[in-house]
This record gives C-alpha cells, sequence and structure tokens, in this order.
C-alpha cells in the first residue's frame, strides 16, 4: 500500500500487529496537536515534550479499547487533555472574561516573539473545545475538514466554535477595538 | 448592502466559501476592508504562534521510538460486544446490578407480595416470548438514556435469551444464549464470532437471563400500587420496590414496575443502581420497556455462525491464560497501592472499584479492572471460587490465595505470590491444608 493511501485505521491495524513504525506515523501525525493541548497547562517546552511522550504511550498501551480506528486523533487529543488535567499546576487561571489583555503587565508584548508567546498563552486559556478547535485549524494547514473529524462536529458547528473562539482571542488581544475603530 | 457584522468579518476570515456579497462588500468598502485585516492578521499570528508545536517532531518520535522497544505489543483489541461490556463503568454497573438482581429478583422479590403485580407477571408467565428494549439513565435525570447504546433483549421459554447491542440505531453485536446449549457472540462490525460454552456466559447476560426466568415464573400477591404514571399515554399503576423490605417508604425504591392497566402486562421496568460503596456517579437506572409479547422467534436463537465470518473463539487454555492474567493483574495492583490483598472472604467489585477510585489520578488499568470484576463474577456464580485473603498475603509464597474450578475437573490455584497453576481436587485438599 503506498503510504500516501494508508489511513488511521490501517496504522492502529499496523500497530495491532506489531509495527510500531506504524505507531511512529501516527505521531508525526498527531504529536504537535497532542504538544498544543498539553501546552496549555504547562509552558515549559521539556514538560510538554514529557506529557506528550506520556499521551502517546498512553495510547499505546491501551490501543486495543479504542473502538473506531479511523478516530485514532479525536482519541489520542482525549488522552492528551486527561494527561494534561493529571499534571495541571495547582494554580487559578486568570479570569476569562474578556480582560485577560487588559491584565497583561504593562510592556508586554515586546517584540515578536513575545507576542506569540502572549497570542499562545491566550489561545490556552479559551474554553477547551475551542482551544482544541483552534489548535487543530491551525495544525491542519487551516483545513475544517480535518478540524471537525478531530473535533467528531460538523462542518458548520466547528466553524461555530472557531467563529466563537477568534472573538473571543480578538476581544483579549485588542484586535476588536481595531476593527471597531476601523468601523468608526 | 450594509457593512458585515464582527461575525460575519471573522466568518469571511476563516471560510473562504463564505457568501460571495460578503467577499464583495469587503472588496468594496474601505471601512469593511480595514476591519477584516484585522482579523486576517491575527489568524495570521495564531498561524505563526502554532509553529512551536510542529517542532520537536524528529526527536519526540525517536524518543517514542526508544521507549516502544521496551513495551509488549498492545493486545488484540476484543470485539466490540466485549469492548463493551468490560468498559469499566459498564463493568462496575454490571457487577453492582448483579448483586441486586440476584438479591432482589431471586430472593426477594418472591416475597414481595401484590395482586396487579401478580396479574402482570402472571401474564408475562403465560408468555411465550417477548422482547424488550433495556437503556441506561442517569439516576437523576428524566430526559433521555445516558448514551447511545440500548440493548434489545428477547426472551422465549422455557429460558432462550439474545441480546443486540444497538448503537445509533445500528445493531453492533449479538449474544445469543440458547437454554441447554453453547451460545454465540457475534460481532456484526468487524464479522467476526465467538463460541461461548455454558460456563464462559457473560455477567450480564447470565443475570438478563435471571430476571426474565424469575419475572416469568413469579407467584401471586397482593402489594398495592404505590401510584398512577402516564407511560406512552396510558394512566398505568406503578409498583415501588425495595430490597429485603416488604413495602417501600414514601419515595424510596430500589426497583419499579409499572404495569399496563388493561392488558395487565409490565410497560416499563426499572433498577435503580446505587451500589453504597462506590462513588455517587455511578448511580445509574436501568430501564426495561418497549415490551412486545409473544413475538416470532424462528430464527433468533439460531447459534449457526453467520456466513463469511470470521471465527474469534478463544481455545480454552488460551481463555484460562487470560483470565489468570487479568486476575493476577488486579491482586499485583491491589498489593502494590495497599501492601497485601483485600482482606475479606469474597472479593466484591463495587467496594474495591471504589478503593480503587478514591486513589484519584492512578486509575486502574483495564486488566486490573477485568481481573477485579472477573473474580466477583467467579465467586458469585461458583462457590467452587474461594478466596483467602484473609488469611493469606504476599508472603505466603505456596498457600493458595484464591481457586476456581476449570470445566475439566481441575482447579486454577492462584498462590500469594500470584504465581498459577492448575491442580487436581486431591492436590488442592493438600494445598488448602497449609
Amino acid at each position: 500500500m503506498n503510504s500516501a493511501d494508508e489511513t488511521d485505521a490501517d496504522r492502529v491495524a499496523k500497530t495491532l500487529r506489531g509495527d510500531r513504525e506504524a505507531f511512529a506515523r501516527l505521531y508525526d501525525r498527531y504529536a504537535k496537536i497532542v504538544r498544543a493541548i498539553v501546552f496549555a497547562t504547562d509552558h515549559n517546552r521539556d514538560a510538554c515534550e514529557d506529557r506528550t511522550q506520556e499521551s502517546f504511550l498512553r495510547a499505546y498501551r491501551q490501543l486495543n479499547t479504542l473502538n473506531d480506528p479511523a478516530k485514532f486523533g479525536a482519541w489520542v487529543a482525549g488522552i492528551a487533555r486527561q494527561v494534561a488535567r493529571e499534571h495541571a499546576r495547582v494554580r487559578r487561571p486568570p479570569s476569562l472574561n474578556g480582560s485577560v489583555a487588559a491584565q497583561t503587565p504593562p510592556g508586554l508584548p515586546v517584540d515578536k516573539e513575545d507576542e506569540l508567546d502572549h497570542l499562545r498563552g491566550l489561545v490556552s486559556q479559551l474554553p477547551e473545545e475551542e482551544r482544541i478547535a483552534v489548535h487543530a485549524f491551525f495544525l491542519n494547514e487551516q483545513d475544517v475538514t480535518s478540524t471537525s473529524a478531530l473535533l467528531n462536529r460538523s462542518r458548520s458547528g466547528t466553524y461555530a466554535i472557531l467563529q466563537r473562539a477568534i472573538k473571543r482571542l480578538a476581544q483579549w488581544f485588542g484586535a476588536q477595538d481595531r476593527s471597531e475603530d476601523a468601523k468608526r | 448592502m450594509s457593512c458585515l457584522s464582527m461575525d460575519e468579518l471573522i466568518r469571511l476570515s476563516l471560510d473562504s466559501g463564505a457568501p460571495e456579497e460578503w467577499q464583495a462588500h469587503v472588496r468594496d468598502c474601505a471601512r469593511c476592508s480595514q476591519r477584516s485585516q484585522t482579523f486576517v492578521e491575527l489568524l495570521r499570528q495564531t498561524a505563526d504562534a502554532h509553529r512551536v508545536f510542529e517542532e520537536r517532531t524528529v526527536d519526540g518520535r525517536s524518543r517514542l521510538m526508544t521507549a516502544l522497544i521496551a513495551e509488549d505489543s498492545p493486545p488484540k483489541p476484543l470485539p466490540k460486544f466485549w469492548r463493551i461490556v468490560m468498559n469499566r463503568r459498564n463493568w462496575l454497573i454490571s457487577a453492582s446490578s448483579a448483586a441486586m438482581i440476584a438479591g432482589v429478583i431471586v430472593w426477594n422479590l418472591i416475597s414481595v407480595p401484590s395482586v396487579a403485580l401478580a396479574d402482570a407477571l402472571k401474564k408475562m408467565k403465560e408468555s411465550k416470548s417477548f422482547s424488550c428494549v433495556m437503556s441506561q439513565w442517569d439516576g437523576g435525570k428524566t430526559d433521555g438514556p445516558t448514551n447511545d447504546l440500548t440493548i434489545k433483549l428477547i426472551w422465549a421459554s422455557p429460558g432462550y435469551l439474545r441480546s443486540d447491542i444497538v448503537v445509533k440505531d445500528s445493531i453492533q453485536s449479538s449474544f445469543i444464549m440458547p437454554h441447554d446449549s453453547a451460545g454465540l457472540v457475534i460481532d456484526h462490525k468487524d464479522k467476526k464470532y465467538q463460541v461461548i460454552e455454558k460456563s464462559q456466559m457473560g455477567e450480564q447476560e447470565k443475570h438478563a437471563a435471571n430476571i426474565f426466568q424469575t419475572l416469568a415464573t413469579y407467584p401471586a400477591g397482593d402489594e398495592k400500587p404505590s401510584g398512577i404514571d402516564e407511560i406512552d399515554g396510558v394512566k398505568s399503576p406503578r409498583f415501588d420496590l425495595l430490597l429485603n423490605q416488604r413495602k417501600s417508604m414514601e419515595g424510596e425504591w430500589d426497583f419499579r414496575v409499572w404495569v399496563h392497566p388493561e392488558t395487565k402486562r409490565p410497560l416499563r421496568v426499572d433498577f435503580n443502581i446505587v451500589p453504597k460503596e462506590a462513588k455517587s456517579d455511578v448511580r445509574l437506572i436501568y430501564r426495561l420497556e418497549k415490551f412486545a409479547w409473544d413475538i416470532k422467534t424462528d430464527d433468533l436463537f439460531d447459534t449457526t455462525p453467520p456466513k463469511d465470518y470470521r471465527n474469534a473463539t478463544l481455545a480454552k487454555d488460551e481463555a484460562i491464560d487470560m483470565s489468570t492474567k487479568q486476575i493476577v493483574a488486579f491482586l499485583g495492583e491491589y498489593k502494590v497501592k495497599f501492601g497485601t490483598y483485600p482482606k475479606a472472604k469474597r472479593i466484591d467489585p463495587v467496594k474495591i472499584g471504589a478503593e480503587l477510585d478514591k486513589l484519584g489520578k492512578d486509575k486502574a488499568k483495564l486488566t486490573t479492572v477485568q481481573g477485579l470484576v472477573l473474580m466477583g463474577v467467579l465467586q458469585t456464580l461458583s462457590k467452587d471460587a474461594v478466596y483467602h485473603g484473609e488469611k493469606v498475603g504476599p508472603d505466603d509464597k505456596a498457600k493458595v490465595l484464591f481457586r476456581w474450578k476449570l470445566e475439566d475437573g481441575k482447579y486454577r490455584v492462584i498462590f500469594g505470590d500470584l504465581q498459577a497453576e492448575t491442580v487436581t481436587m486431591e492436590k488442592l485438599k493438600t494445598l488448602e491444608e497449609k
């Protein structure tokens, strides 16, 4: 079989037959989304790698319990959420009532990388479903079909979630104000 | 066209398939074009912010592959039927319902008198066959079943039972259990089947069979209805019944039966599953409803494997090995967590499941749960399954910790050090005298 034609279900089946390389190909496909999910509760890069590794090892050990191999992506994302929750630091996240940007210490972000860090921080504070939708969308080349498959949602439902998330991010990031200024 | 709302602008930036008139408006309207750019820029930055998650994939892959070398291959997947049955939550419920059903139906219900109920069950007794649908409801909810899973149960005299597991209107698996011969589990999705000997019957099926068998042979009494409820447009007497008590207090019930006022047949039966030792979130109701009576059962209990389906039956030795592995996994994990084995004469899956749950983060593995429930099931079904946890601990290498009888009359023994052996009855006696 051409590897381009190989589906997630094929990779799961091969893994269950003892082909570890097939599981590595699942890793190649989903490591980035798993990494993004576990990032929400710990922004330390090394810790994220550890959580990502843990998520995939759990997936490997429990692979025989996966009901629908075609949904490996959604399944491993669920495992990642569980791993992230278990390792969540005991700290109260900032309020999500629309004023996160206002709570940011003055002077930040100062450069491009800081700005991206700041944006990642804001994304990680989105409600879980919106956050995962944003990760899935931007880590799948902004393809709504892949995103909706990962979320187990319809395309219209996925758009609705993304729309809410972007609106919230715009509000927190101050983009909404700029947009409204332009409107005026 | 008026200027676009913020939602429309966001949708436009996300979806290249957004309405053409929106796109045309943004092209022509300087203000909307500028506002749109704000969101386009935000999306571009969000995309940039995600690039960091694409790094390290190669390093991570190598690390994962190194870790996998030390791992066994994942166990073979269970047929869908068994995956559902062996779901941890289902197992706990099953185990608790097993205890309740054994207690309620087989022993206690017989002592609860009722006129109308007896009328209903007399009708049931007269019936040659019936079917109903079983669903699972959260205890406090009234707005619908807990999940998309329902089980269609078909019973026929003198004790045939078939259950079809249905998820979203699609039959996933069937379990056919004749009263006098081997049964068959059919996995329709993966086109596989397993032959199940009488001694290997699943917990749920055995007790479901008990429900029907006992309801169908229930003797008369003189219980008055606890109330009248409307079910499917029919005002139906309801009988609230409690475990170990002849009459229920106001609002209390362990199971309920609604009876059709004219046909005198049950319209609905609810089992309130609230294991005392378990966490409150396992409070559930199993509901039997949509009864149909004297249905045709011509081919329903045929245990001929479907054509083109693959035989996935475990050999007897494989089944024994798997059972041993599960039980040892459970006992081993319990020992690691609590320093010893459960100090009890009997293994209570609900109570011990709750103990394991209290440990919080470190959840029990599937094999562990299977082992726990299997021990409970074996002890429920056979007096030859004996647990010596009160006297035997991890240091008692040569002492029998748990044993059960195999089909060939020999015994499978698990010792205090969790080694296992199959022995004759004579050798077992010697071992248990130690």
